[in-house]
């Protein structure tokens, strides 16, 4: 059985989504004197953990910072929407991107920088938190975080240059911003707070390691083994970890809460503690020391201390066996109980956490102010850990988490109506590519805590918190405007509110009757050998023709109907590129990948190579092929618009005779062409670009830089005459209208002007007169039009870049 | 059914199997070779990728008829496999594994690449991974263990 990724996403737990009401009173110095917090949180259908979620943001919600009076108030309400519980953070990343949102603002009407306005307000040692708690029992470290990062980032100077540029702006705007948190480590006052764990070592000196905590990936094992190999000085290959059955250890609570090093740590230390000193006990005599503290174990070895230098005494694996010999049990179980916590649910006061960690966070970002698309160019995240015990792991965790808590702030848009989940998959709910990610500096900050094995604390959800904050900060830094909602999507950016997104149009295409959510294909295939074969199986109009596969497999798997399937993708014959008579014709069974490699295509058609270049991924590349692309027509179609752009024609073939039609009358509407149900698409052919010199411009909007569903595109060349004016135009929009085309009413008014700033006040006023009717209705129209008004204005400014550089060249 | 030939971890392949299924559903539970795995059914994760024909594909998306006269690579093919075998190393190495779904079509999309190029930049492996996702690692330490396997191949070869 499988569960799908559609049930998966149905059916899971996800974050609460809040709606938070801050309302802050603070001095004109900046210093915050009172706080009242109401917050609204989604459970869902079940409450499961909104209890403990929420306990967590109240405790947290003012951040770290002093402020004498704080009302917090939080209810959870039981909707149609999925359940929602525990996600990294853990109720956590909302309210930091509330309140440190607002600490940003607070230090406008200020006129302070956002680093001074938190260090007027900011936790030091001994400082007393929102539930009255005394933080005097570890070191509170968050200046030094802050102050660590600042300097690494340079963040001061940046923010005050980014400042200058609102005034004067360009199209593209940086941006710094950066957010700092306290976190309360383990599952504090939550509940109780215990791990257990056994070491045991074996008669060849080797450990055997067992905790109640459990491996996720995190890197635990390690952790773990690595924590009993330091004290028994045992190198670390001779550890082995066993992942126990539930019913043969104590149970140490959950692996949450981000205290699987503190709390699973704490147990394999006492264990390992216990063994060390039973082992010692009978070797003491013979290494003539009276104290466990006069030893060395390391490396395998025990030494003893005389004066400072170590000296040589016995072997582990010689002690291991003195030890068995004389009846010792060299198993030993370990526990943890975490320092006494507090809580008193009527007046929201007590000691909330044992210990606190504190980060902060720093985003560098530039944002598209023409589309409203953010990219995250570096992230600093300093964090103080307490002490690093894994460090590959420790990395791991900030660049994880970082790009995790990327995704929630910009593109993570879990998007359900009325109780149904209209993002079920990642086609829809789009999590950062490989391609999206920032340089990341990772920062660990030391200060060992008396509370964790060897000083060491949390860092797993830390890493997560911070950065929606630091980026909305950015943003305002860029922009001047920052947001108060969640995720920070194109329309968020750009319209300062998000468009509900209706059902996604392939969808609703493929839906007929027969659309089932068992998501198994059901098809007979047949492989015909020659073209001619394949049009005899298709003259009955039943079939589908199966090419690279990557629309039809989709369709096949939302339907319930058996298809009849001509695969013709092994047909030669139509995998080719070839130059003719000024035509070049690709075949079309022709992958993407084949098309971009392909020197003609690049030479002639810059607009079709740039624009297959940005389909899908690699993979998808490599198997989808152009004729697929266009019989598909999709309203994203990513070759489309640039063979409308160049003229291209399109051969048919059926078993009756073969006919051509030009792109531009092929597509009726999405999802539809001219296509009868026995042709196939043979050919594309384009004629090769005739002189004179014309520039051409291409650009592709998408959420996210690679496996992107195309949002807007624009294909664009200019002819100019002798005086500079435009004397031909054509112009293309992609997933604009009801279907890619030429605007022959835009380039009809373009031609005959100069490229000025009148044209582009003109052209905005014009174009929304063309596009308004055009696009009618649909639900992104209001973000659509602005939006490709921009990018026509863009290529206009760079037809005059192009142009007087190509009139330099000449001169 | 069909009666399907190809190439499999280099060893010729015949058997019979039915017309839906897909190559991800012949090699998972045909052949009971479950180091490539199914993460979205939909071409867009990357976790179920091998090689076919010496380009990364997803499984997922190629149908039974179409794997006819192909050769296939799938992530056991490490044992015997020098690039594969380093890029495992290096995965371990430089810490790119976490909870490991993405590993194997990571592994194999990264091969993919170096098969062309043993010395790519940055961007040539992001260019290859592109249709990877990974929830864990922040890509990070995957981008450093492609460009170390890359140069041990590099000095290797």
């Amino acid at each position: 059985m499988t569960n799908s990724r559609e049930n998966s996403l149905r059916e899971s737990y996800k974050r609460h989504p809040y709606i938070m009401n801050y309302k802050v009173g603070f001095t004109r110095e900046g210093r915050i004197i009172a706080m009242k917090i109401d917050i609204l949180a989604d459970s869902g259908a079940y409450s499961s953990q909104t209890f403990f979620v929420t306990w967590r943001s109240v405790v947290q919600a003012t951040g770290p910072y002093e402020i004498p009076h704080v009302e917090t108030d939080i209810r959870s309400v039981y909707t149609n929407n999925c359940y929602t519980a525990a996600f990294r953070g853990f109720g956590s990343p909302q309210i930091i991107f509330a309140q440190e949102s607002l600490m940003d603002e607070i230090a406008v009407h200020c006129e302070l920088t956002p680093l001074e306005v938190r260090l007027i307000n900011g936790f030091k040692q001994d400082s007393i938190t929102a539930s009255g708690q005394m933080l005097s029992e570890h070191k509170v470290s968050l200046r030094q975080v802050l102050n660590t990062a600042v300097e690494k980032a340079d963040f001061v100077n940046k923010w005050q240059a980014n400042r200058e540029f609102i005034k004067l702006p360009p199209r593209y705007r940086k941006g710094i911003g950066l957010a700092c948190s306290y976190r309360g480590c383990s599952l504090g006052a939550e509940g109780t707070d215990v791990s257990s764990a056994i070491v045991s070592i074996q008669a060849d000196g080797s450990l055997i390691i067992i905790t109640a905590v459990s491996e996720n990936g995190q890197g635990l094992q390690t952790t773990m083994c690595q924590i009993a190999c330091e004290i028994l000085g045992v190198p670390l290959a001779d550890a082995i970890f066993l992942a126990p059955q539930t019913s043969t250890i104590a149970d140490g609570g959950p692996t949450v809460a981000s205290r699987g090093t503190i709390a699973g740590g704490n147990a394999i230390n006492d264990a390992a503690q216990k063994l060390k000193e039973d082992i010692f006990e009978i070797i003491k005599a013979e290494l003539k020391v009276k104290a466990l503290k006069d030893t060395i174990w390391k490396e395998g070895m025990i030494y003893t201390k005389s004066g400072k230098k170590p000296k040589s005494a016995l072997s582990f694996k010689e002690a291991v066996e003195k030890a068995l010999q004389a009846g010792i049990n060299l198993s030993a179980y370990g526990w943890f109980k975490a320092p006494d916590v507090s809580w008193e649910e009527e007046t929201g006061k007590g000691d909330a956490y044992f210990t606190y960690v504190y980060g902060c966070q720093i985003a560098e970002v530039t944002v598209d102010s023409f589309t409203g698309k953010i990219s995250v160019d570096q992230v600093y995240a300093a964090h103080d850990v307490g002490q690093t015990i894994n460090l590959l792991g420790a990395q791991g965790q900030i660049y994880g988490g970082v790009v995790q808590g990327m995704g929630y702030a910009c593109t993570e848009d879990f998007n359900i109506s009325a109780g149904e989940v209209l993002s079920d998959n990642f086609d829809t709910y789009l999590i950062p590519t490989i391609q999206d990610i920032p340089k990341i500096t990772p920062i660990l900050i030391e200060n060992p805590d008396k509370a964790g094995p060897f000083g060491a604390k949390s860092l797993g959800e830390p890493t997560f918190e911070l950065i929606s904050a630091a980026i909305n900060n950015a943003l305002y830094n860029a922009m001047g405007v920052s947001s108060a909602a969640l995720p920070l999507s194109l329309e968020q950016v750009f319209l300062n509110h998000n468009l509900k997104k209706p059902e996604r149009q392939s969808m609703i295409a493929c839906k007929t009757e027969s659309s089932s959510s068992l998501s198994v294909i059901s098809a007979k295939t047949v492989t015909p050998t020659t073209l001619k074969q394949a049009l005899k199986l298709l003259a009955d109009g039943k079939h589908n023709i199966l090419a690279g596969g990557t629309d039809l497999m989709i369709k096949m798997r939302n339907s319930a109907e058996t298809h009849q399937v001509v695969n013709i993708k092994p047909l030669s014959e139509l995998q080719y590129v070839s130059l003719e008579n000024d035509t070049l014709q690709i075949g079309s069974t022709t992958t993407f990948a084949e098309i971009i490699a392909n020197p003609l295509v690049n030479t002639h058609f810059p607009v079709l190579a740039s624009a297959c270049s940005q389909i899908g991924s690699t993979q998808i590349r490599n198997i989808a092929t152009i004729g697929g692309n266009i019989v598909n027509a999709a309203p994203c179609a990513d070759s489309i618009p640039p063979l409308i752009f160049y003229d291209a024609e399109l051969s048919l073939s059926s078993a009756k005779g073969t006919r051509t039609i030009p792109m531009k009358d092929f597509i009726i509407k999405s999802y539809h062409t001219a296509i009868e149900s026995d042709e196939i698409l043979t050919a594309v052919n384009i004629p090769l670009p005739q002189p004179p010199k014309s520039f051409s411009h291409y650009f592709q909007l998408g959420r996210r830089k690679a496996l992107n569903i195309t949002r807007i595109s624009i294909c664009a060349s200019l002819e100019f005459d002798q005086d500079k004016k435009i004397c031909n135009c054509r112009i293309v929009a992609g997933s604009l209208l009801e279907k890619p085309g030429r605007l022959p009413e835009l380039e009809e008014f373009i031609i005959g002007r100069w490229i000025d700033e009148k044209l582009y006040r003109d052209l905005k006023y014009r174009l929304n007169s063309i596009l308004n009717p055009k696009i009618g209705k649909r639900w992104s129209a209001s973000y659509k039009i602005p939006v490709f008004v921009n990018l026509v204005i863009a290529a206009m400014a760079d037809f005059k870049k192009q142009y007087s550089e190509y009139k330099n060249d000449q001169a | 059914m069909i009666k399907l030939k190809f190439t499999l971890n280099n060893l010729p392949q015949e058997l019979n199997v039915p017309d839906n299924m897909r190559l991800l559903d012949i090699l998972r539970d045909e052949l009971n070779l479950t180091g490539t795995k199914e993460g979205c059914s939909v071409g867009e994760c990357g976790a179920c990728t091998v090689l076919m024909n010496g380009k990364a594909v997803c499984s997922c998306m190629i149908l039974s008829c179409q794997v006819m006269d192909t050769d296939i690579e799938t992530i056991e093919n490490a044992e015997q496999d020098k690039i594969l075998k380093t890029l495992q190393d290096s995965f371990l190495k430089t810490g790119a594994v976490q909870c490991g779904f993405c590993t194997p079509g990571m592994i194999m999309s990264a091969k993919a690449l170096l098969l062309e190029n043993l010395q790519p930049s940055e961007e040539q492996i992001k260019t290859a991974l592109e249709g990877n996702l990974c929830r864990c690692t922040g890509y990070v330490q995957i981008i450093e263990a492609v460009q170390m396997a890359a140069d041990i191949l590099h000095q290797d070869s």
